[in-house]
């Protein structure tokens, strides 16, 4: 399993045009609202944690944002699928490779927050509870946005990617806020437990997709 | 054991796979030989379980691995190059792998470096690594766990003369232990020394089948 989820990290490191596409992304959006009054707004806007701002600029950030997501979710869950599958699943059974792939992501995704936090803080020069807790909020939204994409892979390839984008600006078209924070919290970890279950039959069935490309 | 029936494998319109039918047995050699792209890799990764074949089945020590959505047991590959992390050195990459299943010591896999003359290079990031190198590394990922099936598709790709002599002879010595060893090579040459059967495949068929009688 360590083997596993270190050739993910690795391979998720290795991918640095895309990463310095997104850090470039992440510091030109800090320039742009560094310098608005409300510092915990412009820490939420970093880690794509509000739908408060409807600003042009914020939307493409947005989704360039979500495009990465979904771009390193897809790359993490198929590439060693086109690279040495044997060395892998010769060794480890289906359920397992599943539950690796869901504890890669989650690491990718704490590295992805981490970042975006020191930039904040280094913009702000600040670190407090409000901004440990966003992170947290961010990180489990992204990683529910994430498993909904990967039970979205399994069964509709192509399509996959624009309908986790629509379930991704759906609150922001309806401007939905919902007050109970614990209620969306549990929400968001039975979309993962469902799609981690549904995952961990299908993942066979995305080798055989894979192969086909 | 490894049992193909009606092999036929589609990617869209072209038929990558066509009609292979072949039985592979322990205790030998088989050689498949043929273009680069006339279908010996993804024969291979269908043996593995790798791609769900259009028609037919493949059946390994009696399970149909499709039928039953499963990879085949006590099999190791390798498949197109070799690519382990590379950020960590060859000896860490094996240990991993190696940790899996946690059937071998580390003092295995050092034996298996030192055999491939891999010992000065064991703490050298994969990265740096020569394409021999790699595949050396590749070839002990193999051996190491001491399988019942080996299959190996290019082996003696980067290798100099002494590696691959020395392969071939660890193939012998494998077969000797009752396994079932399965190589591609479009070196024909490769395969004549080794192999006790020999398949010739061509645009995913399988177009000759050679017995050698030693």
């Amino acid at each position: 399993m360590i083997y596993c989820i270190k050739r993910d990290i690795s391979n998720f490191i290795n991918k640095k045009i895309i990463n310095i596409i997104i850090l470039v992304a992440t510091i030109i959006i800090s320039l742009y609202y560094n310098n608005i009054h409300d510092k915990n707004l412009y820490i939420n806007i970093v880690l794509n944690n509000t739908n408060e701002i409807n600003n042009f600029l914020y939307i493409i950030y947005k989704l360039i944002y979500i495009g990465y997501l979904m771009y390193i979710t897809y790359y993490i869950y198929t590439y060693d699928i086109k690279n040495n599958p044997e060395f892998i699943f010769l060794r480890i059974s289906k359920k397992k490779r599943a539950f690796t792939k869901y504890i890669s992501l989650l690491l990718i995704n704490i590295i992805i927050h981490i970042t975006n936090t020191i930039i904040c803080v280094l913009f702000t020069k600040e670190l407090n509870l409000y901004i440990i807790t966003s992170i947290l909020s961010a990180m489990l939204y992204h990683i529910t946005i994430q498993s909904i994409f990967c039970t979205l892979l399994n069964y509709i390839k192509q399509y996959s990617i624009l309908l986790t984008l629509i379930i991704y600006i759906i609150p922001i078209i309806l401007s939905i806020t919902i007050s109970n924070k614990i209620y969306i919290i549990c929400i968001e970890f039975i979309i993962i437990l469902i799609s981690y279950i549904i995952n961990k039959n299908k993942i066979l069935k995305l080798i055989e997709k894979e192969s086909n490309v | 054991m490894i049992k193909v029936k009606n092999l036929t494998k589609k990617i869209g319109n072209e038929e990558v796979l066509k009609d292979i039918n072949i039985n592979l047995n322990c205790g030998k050699i088989y050689g498949f030989v043929g273009r680069n792209g006339s279908g010996k890799s993804i024969l291979f990764k269908t043996l593995c379980g790798f791609i769900t074949p259009t028609e037919g089945e493949v059946k390994v020590n009696n399970i149909d691995i499709y039928k039953e959505n499963t990879f085949p047991d006590s099999t190791r590959a390798l498949i197109e190059k070799p690519n382990f992390i590379d950020d960590i050195s060859g000896l860490e990459n094996l240990k991993l792998l190696a940790k899996i299943q946690n059937t071998i010591t580390e003092e295995e896999i050092l034996k298996y470096l030192d055999l491939f003359e891999l010992t000065k290079y064991k703490d050298k990031a994969f990265k740096k690594y020569s394409l021999g190198m790699k595949q050396k590394l590749g070839i002990i990922q193999v051996l190491m766990e001491d399988p019942k099936i080996i299959i190996l598709d290019e082996p003696f790709n980067g290798l100099e003369e002494q590696s691959v002599n020395l392969l071939r002879n660890i193939l012998l010595e494998e077969k000797k232990k009752n396994k079932l060893i399965v190589i591609a090579s479009h070196i024909k040459e490769d395969i004549d020394i080794l192999a006790d059967e020999i398949y010739r495949i061509d645009g995913g068929k399988i177009i000759d089948h050679i017995i050698k009688e030693h």
